[in-house]
């Protein structure tokens, strides 16, 4: 009897050690996190920043860019490096690629859904102008930065969705795991400077909106339509915690 | 006769700044699906065709300076680097072939930095 006691009581410890080792065991070892680097050498989104640059092309090249935002061609990088932006022209506060997307209406009338991968390439090659400099975003600009920030804010508190989640949920302690993958810290690890990103998970390359779009889908969320204002408010604010932090911007980025 | 469908490509040189006599590193990626001929589509459950792509022609102003032949056991969206010692402003150009007949190539300008 007493030797059947010791066997559970051991199995019982022995089922412990091993869930309490599960919970340090990552998708990601050591070693794969190498590789990852290495990939980054050769990442496929650079293929859609190359088409990116012939579309872009066809739209005017940077000197029409300028031209629409009226800033000088030479400090075009880093007044990219700012985005979204109040634009007076448009009346809102916008991303780069609705920008972009006025820019085509301008030209031709005609424009890329904003889900395109036509403006997704374009938006990675014009944000790949400003590789190098740090986000220079500035949320006390004017009223309508202000009252987007704070909007922006607002939203990546509140809890929305069946299953009552808000992004501060899981995105607010650095070191929080969600089905073995490390979150990002959004500030620290440079979430607005890196994405349009190339997706391994999806074998292809998608904009930081898109991918707010999937993690509110998977928290159980009615996604925000691209290029609303909820979802720029949103993209205001993750890309001003970037802000002040050592990284450079890198396009394209590489992502699980 | 083959599709002509145009796919994303990419011709990169590294580093981003260099001289004459400078060996750069010169890597070419195309969006290519680099079927085997041996997997099923997932949908329909026929077995999808061979397209691989088989001959790669690096060359610098027209002159081919690296030929490669490869076959379906390289992945898809594959990638090729090569060394290459650069000698004067130009374009490099990679030109492509797939089992199907379909061809297609990608160049890059080469600016070395002035001395």
């Amino acid at each position: 009897m007493n030797g059947l006691l010791l066997k559970k009581v051991l199995l019982g410890f022995s089922l412990t050690t091993v869930l309490l080792l599960a919970g340090e065991q990552f998708s990601m070892s050591e070693a794969d996190k190498k590789m990852y680097e290495e990939l980054k050498e050769n990442n496929p989104a650079d293929m859609n920043v190359e088409e990116g640059a012939e579309l872009f092309e066809e739209l005017g090249d940077e000197a029409a860019l300028a031209k629409f935002l009226e800033v000088d061609e030479k400090k075009l990088a880093n007044y990219i490096a700012g985005f979204p932006r109040y634009i007076k022209k448009m009346g809102n506060v916008v991303g780069l690629d609705q920008v972009l997307q006025a820019m085509q209406v301008e030209k031709s009338g005609k424009k890329d859904a904003l889900d395109s991968e036509n403006i997704f390439s374009m938006l990675a090659y014009v944000k790949s102008l400003a590789n190098d400099i740090k986000i220079n975003i500035d949320v006390k600009a004017n009223k309508e930065m202000e009252s987007s920030f704070s909007l922006g804010k607002k939203l990546y508190s509140e809890a929305r969705g069946y299953r009552g989640l808000s992004c501060n949920s899981c995105h607010s302690l650095p070191g929080t795991v969600l089905r073995t993958q490390i979150l990002p810290e959004m500030g620290a690890q440079n979430t607005g400077g890196t994405w349009p990103a190339y997706r391994m998970t999806l074998s292809k390359m998608v904009t930081l909106q898109e991918r707010s779009r999937t993690c509110m889908r998977d928290a159980g969320q009615a996604p925000l339509p691209l290029g609303s204002k909820e979802m720029v408010a949103l993209e205001v604010y993750i890309t001003s915690l970037a802000k002040g932090k050592k990284h450079e911007i890198e396009i394209p980025g590489f992502k699980r | 006769m083959a599709e002509t469908k145009k796919r994303r490509a990419m011709v990169k040189i590294k580093p981003k700044k260099y001289a004459v006599g400078d060996i750069v590193k010169v890597s070419f990626m195309v969006e290519h699906p680099m079927d085997t001929g041996m997997a099923k589509d997932k949908e329909t459950g026929k077995v999808k065709p061979a397209h691989y792509i088989e001959d790669i022609t690096f060359s610098f102003d027209g002159e081919p300076f690296t030929k490669m032949k490869v076959w379906e056991s390289i992945s898809a969206k594959p990638f090729f680097a090569v060394h290459y010692k650069v000698e004067k402003k130009g374009k490099i150009t990679v030109d492509y072939k797939d089992n199907l007949g379909e061809e297609g190539s990608k160049s890059k300008k080469v600016k070395p930095k002035e001395a």
